[in-house]
């Protein structure tokens, strides 16, 4: 008994230790956190998902056993106990307890029991009644399934327990040891596993993962286990037919389902059904649930523009989600490997612009949450469009990944198109702003980058730049020689270029006169650029439309600045895509479960009958005196609660009135 | 000797076991038969007129509240009035939204103009009078201490806020549906929902156990942990426009939530309704102690619980944290202060072990159901019925925290202040459970992040 209460506290807290330490994570993550030493010592206890630890398992196994025997061997005692009326009992011997009563009856033996034997019909209780020489003993309970309740609640822990750890891992593990089986940790077709990392078919208990695209069909899910997987072949296939995500209007999705022709491999008979979240398909003893989503190959069609040198030749890529794509010749990199992961169709941001909350007033304040409690606050999202994601590998092994949008958004007042960059999934991404073009594209800006990177064309930009800002004829060499130079560095590293030869004391001078300057003759080197390629020149004929030209200046000043860091040789633009979609199925047998809906039955008939049916027992000992009788009666709970006295005070007057 | 004179009233004492003039719980009499055929006739007219919008499930959980709300009110008087209030105050407020159109209509801007639904009906205005009256009355069974009346004004204000609330909520459950077919539904969904069903279900359950004990005096004390849910709320509600009805994301849309939820949350509210009369017990227990040692323990532990919401609340020590951890200080402080007077009012300790234990034992059913009924929504929406995830897993600590507290008291009498402490320490894991679960660990049940 208290040896099941310290293991219960045990789980209590390694699970504990589960909940604050993320588990089944990678490997990498724990010792970037813990360190290698530590990493190693927790590792033997396997901490990293101790759910399904040896020890975990262990304890469960023992706490299964403990509370066995401990109901073995009390469950008949109880039993017995709770269907003994204790009639045998001393009559004398009732006055040792503590709720007893009294007294002297005028009514004679036979009448007196009477009345009490409907009394106590009346309230429930059965009883004995038992007399010899010295008179006669009713012995009465009630309530008795309350000890039930103690079997009931303990059978329901073993029970648990037990399809809990049928449904644990422990089974597969034991088949990977048993059975020979090793885990798979490259990546290869289904098709290509060999025996040793595949399931028997009639694995009586597994947890797997199944990914089917649009259109196509699958009989294996995929089990992971340690850091490999496992195939796990199943009874039937499945098709995908559609998956569809429907939507909100505020964006959010509002259901996933997936359309899907089950193809039964013994009977050859095929049916369709719709699996959705909180709709699964059982079949053959297997659940399908819809789990989550995944791209299933969408065909994506690029427009990569070159972002070194002064060249400005697009070039068109081809490629597979899931797939790396090649460059063309034409794209002049030839040390990258370009991997495109993900297409998003549908990107819901939140376009607030960031506005502060500006302070109210207390009565503001409450006004703004009375009424109806209808939500302002998704006017700010909005759907942005697709967008692609892509990972560059240089030849040193470094790898980016890149998320580009496939159209601009309204940000403060500009179009820009946004193009992220992370390391790695772990960190955000940091976001490029590129200013959109007349055409809504990215052209423009690109062309004026192959520009800025073509001396001829510096010099051009420098040169209109010193006769419009220039005071005097004798400055305007000067000026020309300072914007070159300035544009020079800038397009070679940025404003860092700018900065690195001058001390650091003197740098805010410097940048506050280069960057206006830059700014200047970036200007008029788009100006210089658009003649080039024969675009009619920038309007500038009114107020608001200089504005939106400086601010498009402005916009590509920054996105310039920051090239010289954006790690990757190339820019690609999603041109057109063609989205296959694919289901993420849980595909589960878990013999556990029905034993553990029969344990939760058990529970709940447990806690319930320990709490609301009270046990009663109550004795009463009638003794003929003279013409009447002498009462004597006890009663007796399991537990002495407030209730019980009070329903004693209640029996002791009844107990009164009726002997009266 | 007849029947009849064992049914009357054979023992006289305040305390009478079914709240209300009753001696006994007897046979329903005929106003709860009206009741329970009000309740049913209502739940056919939803079946006959909106039965296609529901599934098989849903009629039944309707016809299953049916039954479920008349016992309910069979048991507990009081309840019918509160009902049949609510019920046609939120009736009025689908009225009003409708206008004249229909009770199918509706237009949702309706609440800025019309002047009972800014002001009084509208599920947000509802719900702030909620605050404003829990927070009235926690003040009013202070000042009860003292007077009477105050004391008295205190459970009318507990009733009036118990009322405005679940008007609140019944009119949000109507105004989700009127901002799009699709958006609307039971108001249970995510942690502002859900903090006014906790401050409800607290409140409820204490003035059962007021009528029922026929005192007063842990009014203070219990509502001491509604207003601090209250203040969370209004906090939620200012800072995070909290209050905005979102439509529920795909893994929640199932009838399960109507029933989990509702019962995970009787849980709560007991389990922190026990532990704040644990504080009235040791209060009780130390009433005429002049040694401040004993009191430490009780003190540091009665202000963590105070700033808790706040806690979790904010990510930093900032001002308001301090302040109001402060502030909970200075309460708790004060109510050592005055332990005296204030034990003197409190009902015996065996009336306040009797309730702490009763609440947990209430809790610990209602938990264990709402544990089982996670698992088996689990079961149909994450393919497993149980995958150790954060909120299962505190849930699971939960549970065992109370077994161990019911299996100590009933097999081996656990009794007095060691009982009352670890139910005050209870809520500190409840709470953890409830809110800290959302704020420091990401799981599957994140759907009440802060």
């Amino acid at each position: 008994m208290r040896f099941a209460v310290s293991l219960l506290m045990f789980i209590c807290v390694a699970s504990l230790i589960g909940t604050v330490l993320q588990q089944n994570q990678a490997p990498s993550t724990y010792v970037d956190r813990f360190g290698p030493f530590w990493f190693a010592l927790f590792d033997k206890f396997s901490i990293w998902h101790i759910y399904n630890s040896w020890w975990f398992l262990l304890i469960m196994g023992f706490l299964v056993v403990s509370t066995s025997i401990c109901l073995l061997r009390n469950a008949p005692k109880m039993i017995r106990d709770a269907r003994s009326f204790r009639e045998y009992v001393r009559g004398g011997s009732l006055r040792a307890f503590h709720h007893r009563v009294e007294l002297a009856s005028p009514l004679a033996p036979q009448e007196a029991s009477g009345r009490i034997e409907q009394w106590l019909r009346s309230h429930g209780y059965k009883w004995k009644r038992r007399e010899d020489d010295e008179g006669v003993l009713l012995a009465a309970k009630k309530g008795g399934a309350n000890r039930l309740g103690y079997i009931f609640a303990h059978a329901a822990i073993v029970v648990i327990c037990v399809g809990g750890l049928l449904d644990s891992e422990l089974l597969l593990r034991l088949q990977v040891w048993l059975g020979d089986k090793h885990p798979i940790t490259q990546n290869m077709m289904i098709a290509d596993v060999p025996e040793s990392g595949r399931l028997p078919a009639g694995n009586p208990s597994f947890r797997a993962n199944m990914l089917v695209p649009d259109g196509s069909i699958s009989g294996n899910a995929i089990v992971s286990l340690e850091n490999g997987v496992l195939v796990q072949p199943l009874p039937f296939s499945i098709k995908l037919n559609k998956f569809d995500v429907e939507y909100y209007s505020t964006g959010m999705p509002s259901s996933f389902k997936s359309d899907v022709e089950v193809i039964d491999h013994d009977t050859g008979k095929t049916f369709n059904k719709v699996i959705e979240v909180n709709e699964p398909l059982r079949y053959k003893g297997i659940t399908v649930y819809q789990s989550s989503f995944d791209d299933g190959g969408s065909k994506l069609e690029l427009l990569g523009y070159p972002l070194h040198g002064s060249g400005e030749q697009t070039f068109d890529v081809e490629g597979v989600v899931g797939q790396a794509a090649k460059l063309p010749a034409a794209a002049g990199v030839s040390n990258v490997s370009v991997d495109l992961t993900g297409l998003r169709v549908i990107n819901v941001e939140n376009l607030d612009n960031g506005k502060e909350p500006q302070p109210k007033d207390v009565l503001q304040q409450v006004a703004a949450v009375t009424g109806s409690a209808a939500g302002a606050k998704n006017e700010h999202l909005r759907n942005v469009g697709p967008s692609v994601q892509y990972r560059v590998v240089d030849s040193n092994g470094q790898s980016y990944e890149f998320t580009n949008y496939m159209l601009p958004m309204q940000l403060d007042g500009s179009e820009v198109f946004l193009a992220g960059v992370r390391r790695s999934a772990a960190e955000p991404y940091r976001y490029m702003r590129i200013p959109a073009d007349a055409n809504h594209s990215v052209a423009e800006f690109m062309s004026l980058r192959a520009a800025l990177n073509d001396p001829g064309m510096r010099a051009q930009a420098a040169e209109r730049f010193a006769q419009a800002n220039a005071n005097d004829a004798a400055q305007r060499p000067l000026l020309q020689k300072a914007a070159e130079g300035a544009l020079e560095s800038f397009a070679r590293g940025g404003f860092n270029e700018i900065v690195v030869k001058v001390p650091s004391a003197e740098r805010e001078k410097v940048l506050g006169f280069a960057v206006p300057m830059i700014q200047l003759s970036l200007a008029e080197l788009r100006d210089i650029n658009r003649a080039r390629n024969g675009l009619a020149p920038v309007d500038r004929s009114n107020p608001q439309a200089q504005q939106a030209a400086m601010r498009w200046t402005q916009t590509a000043l920054l996105a310039f600045a920051n090239l010289p860091d954006y790690p990757a040789p190339v820019f690609l633009s999603l041109k057109n895509f063609q989205q296959v979609q694919a289901s993420v199925f849980q595909v589960a047998r878990s013999p556990g479960k029905n034993i553990v809906y029969l344990g939760c039955i058990f529970l709940v008939l447990g806690v319930f009958s320990m709490f609301y049916i009270r046990d009663r027992r109550i004795w009463v000992w009638i003794r003929p005196q003279g013409q009447g009788s002498e009462l004597l009666a006890a009663m007796t709970s399991q537990r002495r609660t407030l209730d019980f006295s009070r329903e004693f005070e209640r029996f002791k007057d009844a107990f009164k009135r009726l002997s009266t | 000797m007849s029947d009849t004179t064992l049914n009357t009233p054979a023992w006289q004492d305040p305390m009478v076991s079914s709240g209300d003039s009753r001696g006994q719980r007897g046979k329903p009499d005929w106003t709860d038969i009206l009741f329970f055929l009000i309740l049913a006739v209502g739940a056919g007219y939803a079946l006959s007129n909106y039965g296609s919008y529901m599934d098989y499930y849903e009629k039944l959980i309707l016809c299953g509240a049916v039954v479920g709300f008349s016992w309910a009110a069979w048991l507990w008087r009081p309840l019918r009035a509160l009902m049949v209030a609510s019920g046609l105050s939120a009736l009025f407020a689908i009225w009003l939204y409708s206008n004249g159109h229909g009770l199918a209509q509706g237009d949702i801007t309706r609440a800025e103009s019309v002047f009972f639904l800014k002001y009084l009906f509208s599920s947000q205005s509802a719900i702030l009078w909620m605050c404003a009256l829990f927070a009235l009355a926690t003040i009013c069974y202070w000042v009860g201490f003292v007077s009477k009346t105050a004391a008295w004004m205190g459970t009318f204000l507990t009733w009036g806020a118990v009322y405005a609330g679940v008007t609140g909520l019944l009119v949000r459950w109507r105004e989700g549906h009127l901002l799009g077919p699709d958006i609307g539904h039971i108001p249970v969904s995510n942690l502002y929902e859900v903090f006014v069903l906790f401050s409800l279900i607290t409140a409820l359950f204490y003035l059962y156990y007021e009528r029922r004990y026929a005192t007063r005096a842990l009014g203070g004390f219990v509502l001491m942990v509604v207003t601090s849910a209250v203040v969370f709320l209004l906090w939620y509600s200012f800072t995070r426009d909290a209050y905005q009805i979102q439509p529920l994301v795909p893994a929640l849309k199932s009838w399960w939530m109507k029933i989990h939820v509702p019962a995970n949350f009787i849980g709560y509210g007991t389990f922190s309704l026990s532990a704040m009369v644990g504080f009235a017990y040791l209060i009780k227990e130390h009433g005429e102690t002049r040694s401040r040692a004993r009191l430490i323990p009780l003190f540091v532990l009665g202000a963590v619980l105070c700033a808790e919401p706040f806690i979790f609340g904010s990510r930093e020590v900032s001002l308001t944290w301090m302040l109001y951890f402060g502030l909970g200080a200075i309460i708790v402080g004060t109510i050592l202060a005055f332990r005296g007077p204030i034990s003197r009012k409190l009902p015996s300790l065996e009336v306040l072990d009797d309730i702490m234990y009763r609440a947990i034992a209430v809790g610990f059913a209602f938990f264990t159901v709402a544990t089982i009924l996670g698992a088996l929504w689990a079961a149909d929406a994450w393919g497993t019925y149980w995958q150790w995830d954060p909120k299962e897993t505190w849930a699971l600590i939960v549970w065992l925290n109370y077994a161990a507290w019911l299996h100590m008291r009933l097999m081996k009498g656990l009794r007095g202040p060691m009982a009352a402490y670890w139910a005050l320490g209870g809520l500190l894991v409840t709470s953890f459970a409830f809110l800290g679960v959302n704020m420091f660990l990401s799981g599957l049940h994140s759907y009440g992040e802060l």
